[in-house]
């Protein structure tokens, strides 16, 4: 009931204040009146053509041609006559006279034929904040034209050469391609010997040559053991044979003992008369005493004989060693050759396997080569049929499209609406801010002095409840100014259709959540003024900020980035934003009334903290 | 700036009443009969003390007076006790409670200035002041004509505040104040600034007021007439203290004894002293060449017997006046300044 009584206080107050519901209702349509009348003008419409002037140094084709462009937007006025011409512009410009003025440099023409970018002074008079950047962007708009039309030449001869290039290209394809092949070749024939190369057994020789060389071994150990095994049986035959001797003169002394016995006998024999029958017994022993003797003789002269034979035999058997031994020096000679032999074998089968490795290995470098030829050749034929085809591509091209690819082809979304249409949705929250700012001050701060808030005080209302109320009041008491103003927009200026009841509902909620935000600064405002002046004085400290930061009149992109920051971080910026996404875009940010209703509470809050502070400073 | 203290005050137990005539304080077990409770109050603003150990109790019901020159304090005790502004140090009950915003709401306050909506009328005045405390809908606009037509607004019930003269104005800013029928009703110098008539009107409604209601009023003034008219106590408030407190008779009495003075001719006041010394309830008798004067506790009881020893000497009296000390020679009395000078050297010292 505070509430509905506070606002029946405020609203009998404004009512009955005659003046205030004036301004209330009279200064924001006003407002808009006058604004629409200075920002009605369609923004498809033409500016006013600028004045321009020219001190054109060169006076060549291309100056001309330049300012035949530029001429087209604007005044030119050339004072290429006037003496030092450039100071000349330059002081017409200095002096507000002229919006800007260009120096085309002498050699102009000679310097774009030499291919030597002309530089081309331009003075701006950018005090003139709202020209000076469109006459900028038509200066360059004129220099990039004049640009591709002296561009535009240069490409074409470009193209020719390019072309001709082409064809060259052509014949370097071809020998390319042959190189191509004859590598090809080159690398199926080396494959083809290195598999043979590679096939060579040189194992199996190595092998070979191991058992000759270990039956070699074998043959000379074996003759070594026959030469040995000789040298044994010749050393023992002569040890036979000094036997043999031995036994031949034990032989031949037996034969003497036994010639002498016999003579011995034949002396007893012939001493005895043998026919005396005494002693013919003895004369039989003696005799047959004398046969065996002389048997004995005859068997050792047999046996000297027979040692005489063997002796013989084994000298012939000596002599038969003498030759094997001979013999098997030869093959023991012999078998040195052949190893020697068999090792040259290991030293030309090792220097053989090789050769056939670095043989090998050439082979694979040079088939490595041939394949990185083959390679290139391809990257190369690649690289010219790629070539090729870029040539062809760049020189298909359109010369203007080379030196402007991107064209514009640009279409106004709003047709033909008014500076003052896109306006408008920044306007009334602009508006209601600072009617909500003066309002709520100039009110508050009328109270405090009347001494009315004390009552308020004595009456032990809750600060927070009451700056809650008094937040709440002034935002009913100034709803009515919301739909005049969105029914002025809507009816006066055709912001939007009046039967979109959604979007109306919309636009009201978020005018009144922004008026909500600034009853509570004004009321933080009040809070620290002492008079109705100084809240008014300090409304428009706050609010004036608040519009130019707001990106209204300044579009935030231009603006530093604190800036920014505190431009998007008043609750007017999100208010306009909701205000934009509605009328503007037929496109309600709804998201946007989070944002507004945190600066509702926050400053809600700060006008009870206000209100806190204050009390009882008197 | 004093720095706070916290002083903690037992129910109806203020000491140390500062002033000659100091108030006699209850017994610590007694139930509290005071309407406000004071004890050591200070309050400072920057190079200026306001309020220094301030105590007083004020007895419930009646008119009690708060009187002293302006800057004297009286209003800022009113605003410490309506909550506006908070004590240094010190501390207060309201019917013997804490000051709190329930205890506080049972306040009303007629501000010095007229505090209400110049473009409201009487009746929307009352209705929105009413809303503060929660009284709304038939049973204020019940109370708003109650006290229309007690305060004799009825014929400007709706008019808008601001074409009412000056008197109804000040009606309308107590019925403000009353409208949530409060226990404690404080009037801030509610008759400064209107013509004799208005005021003797506004003193009549306080008066009304005062009897109809079982309200407690504290009323601040710096006329002394109002006060001695209206106040059934009254506190002497000076220079952030009180100074005296009392019945306006009690206070009177601190000045001194009524005085008759007689001039007659021939004017032979020597034969005439010793006969007048004699009579009973004369204290002294004072002769000049201008006359005599005779101070008695009741002046005016000795006019007659007095007239008649001018007369058995014939004397012919041709001037006789009784005076009666008043509040202004009280303060006088206790601070050695006139009130009214020290109205105007405060205001004088406050621009």
């Amino acid at each position: 009931m505070k509430l509905l009584a506070e606002i029946e206080k405020d609203g009998k107050t404004f009512l009955r204040e005659r003046r205030t519901l004036i301004l209330l209702i009279a200064a924001p349509l006003i407002v808009l009146l006058v604004l629409a009348g200075v920002f009605g003008k369609a923004t498809t419409e033409k500016a006013l053509p600028t004045s321009i002037g020219l001190c054109d140094l060169d006076q060549s084709e291309a100056s001309a041609l330049f300012v035949e462009s530029v001429s087209s937007h604007s005044n030119i006025m050339d004072y290429s006559d006037e003496e030092n011409c450039g100071n000349f512009v330059h002081s017409q410009v200095s002096q507000g006279k002229l919006s800007a003025a260009i120096i085309i440099p002498k050699g102009f023409q000679e310097g774009i034929a030499d291919g030597v970018s002309q530089n081309m002074t331009v003075f701006l008079d950018n005090s003139r904040v709202q020209i000076s950047p469109s006459v900028e962007a038509f200066l360059k708009a004129a220099a990039q034209g004049t640009g591709q039309e002296i561009g535009s030449g240069f490409i074409l001869s470009v193209w020719a050469r390019l072309d001709n290039a082409s064809a060259q290209l052509d014949s370097i394809l071809v020998d390319v391609h042959a190189s191509r092949t004859k590598a090809l070749e080159i690398q199926a024939s080396i494959n083809e010997t290195y598999s043979s190369l590679s096939s060579l057994d040189f194992t199996t020789l190595t092998t070979q040559l191991d058992a000759a060389n270990s039956t070699l071994d074998g043959t000379v150990l074996q003759l070594q053991a026959a030469q040995s095994n000789l040298t044994l049986m010749q050393y023992k035959m002569e040890s036979y044979d000094e036997e043999l001797t031995q036994t031949e003169y034990d032989l031949l002394r037996m034969r003497a003992v036994l010639e002498n016995a016999s003579s011995s006998i034949s002396n007893a024999s012939s001493s005895v008369n043998c026919t005396n029958p005494v002693f013919i017994p003895y004369c039989i022993s003696l005799a047959s005493m004398n046969a065996s003797v002389s048997s004995a003789i005859s068997d050792v002269d047999l046996r000297i004989s027979k040692i005489n034979s063997t002796r013989a035999e084994l000298r012939e058997i000596n002599s038969t060693m003498d030759e094997f031994r001979a013999n098997i020096a030869t093959s023991l000679s012999e078998t040195e050759d052949v190893r020697a032999r068999i090792s040259s074998m290991y030293s030309f089968v090792s220097s053989l396997e090789e050769s056939r490795e670095e043989s090998l290995s050439t082979m694979r470098e040079i088939n490595s080569s041939a394949a990185q030829l083959v390679s290139k050749s391809d990257d190369l034929e690649v690289l010219i049929l790629s070539s090729k085809a870029q040539i062809r591509e760049i020189t298909s091209r359109d010369a203007i499209s080379v030196i402007a690819p991107i064209l514009f082809s640009s279409e106004n979304i709003f047709s033909s609406r008014t500076f003052f249409d896109f306006l408008l949705p920044s306007l009334i929250p602009l508006i209601l801010m600072f009617v909500s700012l003066f309002l709520a001050s100039t009110s508050l701060v009328r109270e405090k002095n009347s001494l009315t808030l004390e009552r308020v005080y004595v009456a032990q209302v809750p600060l927070w409840e009451y700056a809650f109320t008094k937040i709440a009041s002034y935002t009913v008491v100034l709803s009515p100014e919301v739909l005049l103003l969105l029914l002025t927009a809507s009816l006066v200026y055709g912001a939007f259709p009046l039967t979109d009841t959604p979007l109306l509902i919309f636009l009201a909620a978020a005018l009144l959540l922004l008026l909500f935000a600034f009853n509570a600064l004004g009321i933080v405002i009040a809070a620290f003024s002492e008079s109705e002046a100084t809240a008014f004085l300090a409304s428009l400290v706050i609010g004036l900020p608040l519009l130019f930061m707001s990106g209204i009149l300044f579009p935030f992109e231009f603006m530093p980035a604190p800036i920014v920051l505190l431009g998007q971080a008043t609750p007017l910026t999100p208010a306009i934003i909701a205000m934009q996404s509605g009328i503007l875009y037929a496109t309600p940010n709804f998201s946007i009334f989070i944002t507004l209703i945190i600066y509702d509470i926050v400053l809600a809050v700060l006008a009870a903290g206000a209100l806190y502070s204050t009390k009882g400073r008197g | 700036m004093a720095k706070r203290k916290n002083v903690e005050l037992p129910p109806g137990q203020i000491s140390g009443q500062a002033g000659p005539a100091a108030q006699p304080s209850p017994s610590p077990s007694a139930p509290s009969s005071y309407a406000v409770e004071a004890l050591e109050l200070v309050k400072t603003y920057p190079g200026k003390v306001t309020l220094f150990n301030f105590s007083l109790n004020i007895p419930e019901g009646g008119i009690f007076g708060l009187l002293g020159p302006n800057g004297a304090g009286k209003s800022t005790f009113i605003r410490i006790l309506s909550g506006l502004e908070k004590e240094d140090s010190g501390a207060f009950r309201i019917f013997g409670q804490r000051p709190s915003a329930e205890s506080r709401r049972r306040i009303g306050v007629a501000p010095q200035e007229n505090c209400f909506h110049p473009l409201l009328t009487c009746m929307e005045n009352l209705l929105y002041y009413g809303a503060l405390y929660g009284i709304t809908g038939k049973k204020a606009k019940e109370r708003a004509q109650e006290l229309i037509n007690q305060l004799g607004l009825a014929d400007k019930k709706n008019v808008q505040a601001s074409f009412m003269s000056g008197g109804m104005k000040r009606r309308l800013n107590l019925a403000c104040a009353l409208m949530h029928e409060p226990r404690l009703i404080i009037l801030d110098e509610p008759t400064t600034g209107l013509d004799p008539s208005t005021r003797r009107q506004l003193w009549e409604t306080v008066t009304r007021i005062a009897a109809t209601t079982n309200a407690t009023v504290i009323l601040t003034t710096h006329y002394m007439e109002e006060a001695e008219a209206l106040c059934g106590k009254i506190a002497f408030v000076n220079k952030g203290q009180v100074a005296a407190y009392g019945t306006p008779r009690e206070l009177k009495r601190l000045a001194g004894r009524e005085l008759l003075k007689m001039k007659s001719v021939p004017g032979e006041y020597a034969k005439l002293e010793p006969l007048i010394k004699k009579l009973p309830g004369a204290e002294t008798i004072t002769v000049t060449e201008h006359g005599i004067v005779v101070e008695a506790e009741d002046a005016a009881a000795l006019v007659s017997a007095v007239t008649q020893i001018f007369m058995d000497n014939s004397e012919k009296i041709i001037e006789l006046s009784v005076s009666r000390p008043s509040l202004e020679d009280v303060f006088l009395k206790l601070t050695g300044a006139q009130l009214k000078e020290a109205t105007k050297n405060e205001a004088a010292g406050g621009n």
